[in-house]
């Protein structure tokens, strides 16, 4: 047990790691690439830099979009990703092993609360799960992949909320293992699946920008149809 | 799916049965023709299927019909795309079904359904306002109309008046240009008998300032506003044009066709050139505003000219006290209703609201306004659909009866022809007290003079 635990922290950990931030490279990559193609070939190539940073920014801190459609569920989401990012960023259990794995040294937030983030996350999973069934309009157009990647982030968060609790049903070292597992797993998937969206998140306000650029080697002449 | 699936605009050509097979062939023609391919494939991984567009598109808010969410469009269109165009190496599976096996496999697309959903999308862009993830739901829509174009599936009415305008009179409307000239001698006169103003409009004059393009039915219906914008010229004083060989503004290229949009900019731009102007002016009028400000460098000679719209130039025109309209003329109650284009595409928001604040007492703004108002109703083409009079006016447009009901106003003030000729449609259905003027109508009434007793009106010296 001790050695699996050892190789999941370790060698496996480091894996996962290296395709995840390979996947996102190779998402950004794909682009960049075809956004400067598009961007070369374009008719008109000034961007509204201004305006799509004031979107961005605005929906980074949605509190004037929050309120305009499905609250409940905004306010969800919205708390839901602030432990989904700064708990496997920031707990103390994870600085430590950064800093025993690599030497860097990263701030870290208090027991109390990275516990009390995580039971947010928890909760919105599953008030997210709950919605994509019985929202009358989601649950008519959602797909196996939208359960299965709050599935895959509630494994993580789960486990590694209660392996340290006394009411753990696993042993301390079995809820570990679960934990880095499907932690592991986690991170393989981010590049793979709709959590990419982490890394699309900022620039398809800008794809949208540079799709709708007419083309400079196309000829538009209109005839007759 | 519920009964409004009668809603359908009469196409140019039927659809066929093995339309699918040609509508793949066509879209793999305007991909690679067109940059949609980028933001197809980012939306095709992005989406998390929140519905938040859906719960805010007025269409589905009234209709709820599931083919008229932003979300079955853009899905269907991604689905056809993710299958047959998204290049390997950027999805998990290489595998690629021919379309038979596709077709047999995916036993629910429905292309007529999705051809449908198309043409009911009013093209606001309110739900591209909602998505978190900056998915351009207009955008999608646009590309599916750009398909159904290059098969030569198009709605009667935009095929029929783009035809008229690229290769016949001029004008959508094929109104001939004695008609026209006839039409602003007579509304030279009439502005002095109405407002007593002695003001020419200067025709086809050559090195001009300003060029002013304006939709034709501005010469038609809605001369008031030509009238209140010839007012607004003549007050600044400055060295203006209209044109009669080229007079129409309207490009319903945005709505379906992007070789279209060129096309017409590109004869915008060419009268422009003609008349060595040094700045077009777009009258009121909500998508010809959005061309040619937001695709104007994609007119290839367009460079060294300037393009505004008549909005922005008489809101400057009051900053700098150039004309001073008389606020106490206008004393109803007035509502402005923002068109999609002008605020959504433009950012074209101020401007208005200035004008109003200057030449009018009871100026009240409708909730929500800016760039969360709903549409008229009548975008993206439906409103000149006359097959979808029932459609617009009971489903979608709905909403923007009880806005205006709402706000109590006498007065429903809009800078755009097409949705001035929607509110009247829906003023007419839900016998609304109010009467629809653009905004120079009410310019013009704020610029009246009183006229000078004895002096008859002099004939114009400017006719071309």
């Amino acid at each position: 047990m001790d050695a699996l635990l050892k190789f999941c922290e370790g060698p496996l950990f480091r894996l996962a790691f290296v395709i995840l931030i390979a996947g996102l490279l190779r998402q950004a990559v794909l682009i960049f690439v075809p956004g400067f193609i598009a961007w070369r070939r374009a008719r008109d190539r000034t961007i509204p830099w201004g305006r799509l940073g004031r979107d961005l920014g605005m929906w980074m801190f949605p509190v004037a979009h929050v309120v305009r459609s499905r609250q409940i569920f905004s306010v969800i989401s919205y708390l839901f990703h602030f432990g989904l990012i700064l708990v496997p960023l920031f707990y103390s259990g994870h600085t430590a092993l950064w800093a025993a794995g690599t030497g860097i040294t990263i701030p870290t937030i208090s027991d109390g609360i990275a516990d009390i983030l995580s039971l947010i996350t928890i909760g919105g999973v599953f008030l997210l799960l709950l919605s994509r069934m019985i929202h009358p309009l989601v649950r008519r157009f959602v797909k196996f992949e939208d359960y299965f990647v709050l599935v895959l982030i509630l494994i993580p968060f789960i486990s590694g909320y209660a392996a340290g609790r006394p009411w753990n049903p696993l042993s301390y070292e079995a809820m570990r293992l679960v934990h880095v597992l499907s932690g592991n797993i986690l991170l393989i998937a981010i590049p793979f699946t709709k959590l990419s969206h982490c890394i699309f998140f900022p620039f398809s306000r800008l794809c949208a920008e540079l799709g709708s650029k007419l083309a400079l080697d196309v000829n538009y002449e209109y005839r007759a149809p | 799916m519920n009964a409004a699936t009668e809603y359908w605009p009469r196409l140019l050509k039927p659809v066929e049965d093995d339309s699918l097979e040609r509508f793949v062939e066509a879209m793999g023609k305007v991909l690679r023709d067109s940059n949609y391919g980028l933001p197809l494939s980012v939306y095709a991984q992005t989406c998390t299927g929140c519905m938040r567009c859906s719960q805010q598109c007025q269409v589905f808010q009234q209709s709820e019909d599931l083919k008229d969410t932003p979300h079955y469009r853009t899905e269907q269109i991604i689905r056809l795309y993710r299958e047959f165009f998204l290049p390997s190496f950027r999805g998990i599976s290489l595998k690629r079904s021919s379309l038979d096996e596709w077709k047999e496999a995916q036993a629910d697309f429905n292309l007529k359904e999705l051809i449908e959903s198309l043409y009911r999308c009013t093209l606001c862009r309110r739900c591209t306002e909602e998505c978190p993830m900056g998915i351009d739901h207009r955008l999608v829509a646009r590309f599916g109309r750009q398909v159904l174009s290059e098969m030569g599936l198009v709605p009667q009415n935009m095929g029929g008046s783009t035809v008229e305008q690229i290769f016949g009179i001029g004008n959508t409307s094929a109104f001939p240009e004695a008609a026209i000239i006839d039409t602003l001698d007579f509304l030279e006169e009439d502005i002095y008998d109405t407002y007593g103003m002695h003001c020419t409009i200067p025709r086809n004059r050559a090195n001009a300032e300003y060029l002013i393009l304006s939709p034709v039915s501005d010469y038609m219906m809605e001369a008031e506003t030509l009238m209140g914008i010839a007012m607004v010229m003549h007050s600044i004083g400055c060295d203006w044009t209209v044109s009669t060989e080229y007079c129409d503004a309207i490009n319903y290229g945005l709505f379906y066709d992007d070789r279209v949009m060129v096309t017409v900019l590109d004869k915008i731009v060419a009268e422009a050139k003609r008349l060595n102007v040094k700045q077009v002016i777009i009258g009121e009028c909500g998508h010809a505003t959005r061309t040619a400000i937001g695709y104007w460098k994609s007119s290839l000679n367009s460079k060294g000219l300037v393009v505004k719209s008549i909005l922005e130039v008489t809101a400057e025109a009051i900053e700098k006290g150039l004309i001073k309209p008389d606020r106490t003329k206008n004393t109803s109650k007035i509502v402005l209703h923002d068109p999609c284009n002008i605020v959504r595409g433009c950012g074209i928001y101020k401007p208005q609201r200035e004008i109003l604040e200057s030449c009018a007492m009871g100026f009240v703004e409708m909730q929500p306004n800016g760039r969360y108002n709903y549409c008229c109703g009548g975008g993206g083409g439906i409103v000149i659909a006359e097959d979808l009079h029932d459609f617009r006016v009971e489903v979608i447009g709905k909403v923007k009866a009880d806005q205006i009901v709402a706000s109590g106003a006498e007065i429903v003030c809009a800078p755009c022809a097409n949705c001035k000729k929607m509110l009247r449609e829906l003023v007419d259905h839900y016998k609304i007290p109010a009467e629809v003027v653009g905004i120079h109508d009410l310019m013009a009434k704020a610029l009246a003079v009183e006229k000078p007793e004895g002096v008859q009106p002099e004939e114009s010296s400017e006719a071309a």
